[in-house]
């Protein structure tokens, strides 16, 4: 891949395939975050489109000294919360039985089904603020510091946001 | 073991992020040595972790290249709608900009017109009804021009019946253009207003350009304010015509939730109230000429918008728009400031 600020550089200028391999680089990232928070992969690509077109309108704003990723994170839990939302005041947040968390695959199996939907219910257990913490420290995506910065919160809200959300998870997976 | 002296929570994340500052990370690990319990914790949330790694859908090769070709396909749509004319190769905001450079010109003398227009009902009554010479008409911009057709722009906007704000938005960005230096109007990625206070813009002249332009749009938004609520006051049913317009609204809106109630007709549901649309629109291109003063309005609007009938029959535009606040205010939206 080419460097990811040549890239944003020439994206700003409207070159549109350097941004459409910022895309490709930043897209398994942003999804993951996206799919974490609504739950299911047609909300997620939804999420992951909205994000990357929101990007492009805002390049001109986006501080080249820092790195794309953390920024397209950022738009897309806020995206992705927005569309939470608005799901749940149209009384349609009844995710795990209406939307698979993942869809079937060749390794598909009841073990592995039930870990999944385990985990999606605890998931949607948890206030939207841990969730998006949690959206963005899995996998270890994002520093706490990056977290703070994406969320608008100090650092100690963000260690504080995690361990409950994780106390929370673990709670709920015994259940 | 007495639950005071287990870690904190907070600081058994920190240590299983790697997140703690070495001297700590010393003593968590000589609790952990001692302390079942802790380490029982630490090793379920290393358990979640994992779990809800391998959880995590994610897409085959082709699934990722059909999303990447579907964001492609968006933001070329979204180009297309900015700049009608534009073929969808020309891709290039310079393009963009160089198509667009003839326009200033056809708004010098729509400027040059409110200027005039004002003159002369500034001007005494006989005075106005007696031959005088034309007001100066050259097509050259005036320094004042802008701030005058952005205002210009606004009232026209205030005098419509028709929704408009998608012409009015395209009508203030070309008179913003205006008021950009030749440079400056060469390269913008995209010709709405946000793009017009890009930091690399810093002659006076441009920050005097930025600074007009924030204060029209904040002009504008106070005048759209009083508008809206002298609209209100007028629905007062005690006014016959206010209430004729009351229950033309309600029946409106009564429309509006039927079809918002259908999940599937949202797209197709009518368009909201111009002004709550506009409104957005507002706040959102002060907040991307400005976060850091507009965010806080944009937050405290974000609330009283989104318990607003409105907000469920939201346009695709006023849907991008609220979108580039929560881009340029990341905790611009209730579920994350909360």
């Amino acid at each position: 891949m080419k460097n990811e600020s040549e890239l944003v550089r020439r994206a700003r200028e409207g070159d549109r395939a350097a941004f459409g391999e910022l895309v490709r680089s930043e897209q398994r990232g942003v999804f993951a975050v996206a799919v974490r928070i609504v739950g299911n992969r047609e909300d997620a690509e939804d999420v992951v489109q909205d994000t990357f077109v929101r990007a492009w309108k805002s390049l001109r704003q986006f501080d080249e000294t820092r790195s794309v990723g953390p920024w397209l994170r950022t738009i897309a839990v806020n995206r992705a919360l927005t569309l939470v939302g608005a799901r749940q005041r149209r009384g349609t947040e009844e995710l795990t039985d209406t939307h698979p968390w993942s869809g079937p695959s060749p390794q598909d199996d009841a073990e592995r089904r039930e870990r999944d939907r385990r985990i999606r219910v605890a998931l949607d257990s948890l206030p939207e603020e841990q969730r998006a913490v949690l959206a963005l420290r899995a996998g270890e995506d994002l520093s706490y510091e990056e977290i703070a910065a994406a969320l608008g919160i100090p650092i100690g809200t963000v260690m504080s946001r995690l361990a409950r959300a994780r106390e929370a998870m673990r709670r709920r997976m015994k259940q | 073991m007495n639950d005071d002296r287990h870690i904190p929570h907070e600081t058994l994340t920190a240590y299983l992020d790697g997140e703690i500052a070495p001297d700590a990370r010393a003593r968590v690990d000589a609790h952990l040595a001692r302390c079942a319990e802790c380490r029982a914790t630490l090793a379920s949330w290393e358990a979640v972790d994992r779990d809800l790694d391998a959880a995590t859908p994610t897409l085959t090769d082709e699934d990722w290249n059909a999303l990447a070709a579907r964001v492609d396909r968006a933001i070329e749509e979204e180009e297309r709608k900015a700049a009608p004319g534009l073929s969808p190769s020309a891709g290039s905001w310079r393009e963009l900009a160089r198509r667009l450079a003839p326009r200033p010109i056809a708004w010098s003398a729509a400027g040059a017109f409110a200027v005039a227009l004002l003159v002369v009902l500034l001007l005494p009554h006989e005075e106005r009804f007696t031959p005088v010479e034309p007001a100066p008409t050259s097509l050259e911009p005036s320094p004042s021009a802008p701030r005058e057709k952005l205002k210009a722009a606004e009232e026209d906007a205030a005098r419509r019946d028709a929704p408009s704000t998608g012409t009015l938005s395209s009508e203030i960005g070309e008179a913003k253009l205006e008021a950009e230096t030749p440079a400056a109007t060469a390269a913008p990625p995209t010709p709405s207003l946000q793009q017009d206070f890009a930091p690399q813009h810093t002659s006076g002249d441009d920050a005097r350009a930025r600074s007009t332009s924030i204060a029209a749009l904040r002009d504008s938004l106070t005048a759209l304010d009083a508008r809206r609520l002298n609209a209100a006051k007028s629905l007062a049913p005690s006014s016959p015509e206010g209430f004729a317009v009351m229950k033309s609204r309600q029946s409106a809106n009564e429309s509006r939730r039927e079809v918002a109630g259908a999940e599937a007709a949202d797209r197709e549901a009518p368009a909201p109230d111009p002004d709550f649309a506009r409104e957005i629109e507002l706040v959102a291109e002060l907040v991307a000429a400005d976060p850091l003063p507009f965010c806080e309005e944009a937050r405290t609007r974000r609330g009283r918008w989104e318990s607003d009938a409105n907000f469920r029959v939201l346009s695709e535009e006023s849907r991008a728009h609220l979108a580039a606040i929560d881009a340029a205010c990341p905790n611009s939206s209730r579920e994350v400031s909360r």
